[in-house]
């Protein structure tokens, strides 16, 4: 922090850190660029595209949690995504339970929970997206 | 420097002390005073958990300490007086939390232990940098004895170092919210190229042009080139990192494609600018 040092040395040193952080700086932002400017030319505005799996099931106390996964392969974020899952026995829909995603970004996935009373291993599972909203 | 009275100064008694310490506490207050009152704040406490905080206040403390050595109006003879100092103004950081917190009805014994720890250590990043700059916002100068000089031209490992507490300080305000998400979720990729470019400008700007207090001469070594390199584009690095960090420790990037957290970082990364651009006001 003296400047009454050795000037030159100092100086030298200034300018190398000056160096490393100007470039590291200069590094970091084109990176950002780099990735911005991609996703910018490679996806345009397709409408969010939504796909349901579940993951794991769990029986706990006396219900049935379905974990699921939802990603958005659209190029639009969807907010407010809706999750319905429906058990069915011999066709007939027994069960019905939905779950609401805060925010769905391109590409990007979430996981929820869905709470059944009856066994979805002894029943059919079906999952399906209802309803979004473009934010 | 801000607090005191954990050092045995010449002239430091106990009434400088408890006076350091007031101030300290209200400069807590105020800092953190938009944070206390963000819903977000008190939820991400319960849900971010206990690593990602940690790595927080780890990030934390040795700001606090840097700001210390900085900022301070009585240089401390020793860099032990100025950790103790950091540790000091972080629990008055903690102490305003709790107590505004505690005030609002938001530490009400529906949260476990795990979950008012967590929320109070977030609440207490800005309020402990509230505290450690308190004596040079709101303090009486006291005059420095010696190595005036280091406090008017700070070094550039110096000047790089206040950028990242300007730009941690600002951008953290906004931080836990969930307007980061949703506004990088409104903007196209290319609404993204161009804040950059708005947060590089305005980081120049801010820092060589309007005549704040503080403001910097471009060194007359470098043209423009040079200072644009060394300075801005070197501070809005800062910036970013300090930005990314925080979208990585508050979990907006969960799930989310590289694409869309590089959004979001450059989205807090604006507020990180502006404050690292505006850090030689604040401290």
């Amino acid at each position: 922090m003296s400047h009454s040092g050795q000037p030159k040395k100092e100086d030298a040193q200034k300018r190398r850190l000056e160096a490393i952080a100007g470039i590291a700086g200069a590094l970091l932002t084109l990176a950002v660029l780099g990735v911005l400017v991609h996703d910018a030319i490679v996806h345009r505005g397709r409408p969010p595209l939504i796909v349901v799996q579940p993951s794991e099931t769990h029986a706990r106390g006396g219900n049935h949690q379905v974990t699921v996964i939802a990603r958005n392969e659209g190029d639009e974020t969807a907010a407010q995504v809706v999750i319905e899952g429906t058990l069915r026995k011999n066709g007939t829909a027994i069960e019905t339970v939905e779950l609401t995603f805060e925010y769905l970004s391109p590409r990007s996935e979430q996981r929820g929970g869905l709470v059944f009373a009856n066994d979805p291993a002894q029943n059919d599972l079906e999952l399906r997206p209802k309803s979004y909203v473009v934010p | 420097m801000p607090i005191q009275m954990c050092a045995q100064k010449k002239h430091g008694d106990a009434r400088t002390f408890s006076a350091d310490l007031g101030r300290g506490l209200a400069g807590a207050l105020i800092f953190a005073a938009p944070l206390h009152m963000t819903m977000e704040v008190w939820e991400h406490g319960v849900v971010l958990g206990g690593a990602r905080m940690a790595v927080l206040v780890a990030a934390t403390l040795p700001l606090l300490f840097g700001l210390s050595v900085h900022t301070g109006f009585e240089p401390n003879e020793h860099r032990w007086q100025d950790v103790l100092d950091a540790c000091i103004a972080f629990g008055m950081g903690l102490l305003a939390s709790a107590l505004m917190l505690a005030l609002f009805g938001v530490l009400d014994g529906s949260l476990a232990l795990g979950g008012v720890v967590s929320t109070l250590a977030l609440s207490a990043v800005p309020a402990s940098i509230g505290a450690i700059v308190a004596n040079k916002q709101l303090g009486v100068r006291r005059g420095r004895d010696h190595g005036g000089d280091e406090d008017e031209h700070p070094g550039y490992a110096q000047e790089l170092f206040l950028m990242a507490a300007g730009a941690l300080y600002l951008s953290i305000q906004v931080a836990p919210t969930e307007e980061i998400m949703l506004i990088a979720h409104r903007m196209s990729s290319w609404h993204a190229v161009l804040l950059v470019l708005v947060s590089l400008v305005a980081l120049h700007v801010l820092v060589y042009q309007v005549g704040f207090a503080g403001q910097e001469e471009p060194p007359g070594y470098a043209g423009f080139a040079l200072t644009f390199l060394h300075f801005t584009v070197a501070g809005y690095g800062v910036a970013l990192a300090i930005a990314g960090l925080q979208v990585w420790a508050f979990r907006h990037g969960a799930g989310a494609s590289i694409a869309e957290t590089v959004k979001m970082s450059v989205v807090l990364g604006f507020p990180a600018s502006l404050g690292a651009a505006t850090a030689r006001l604040l401290v």
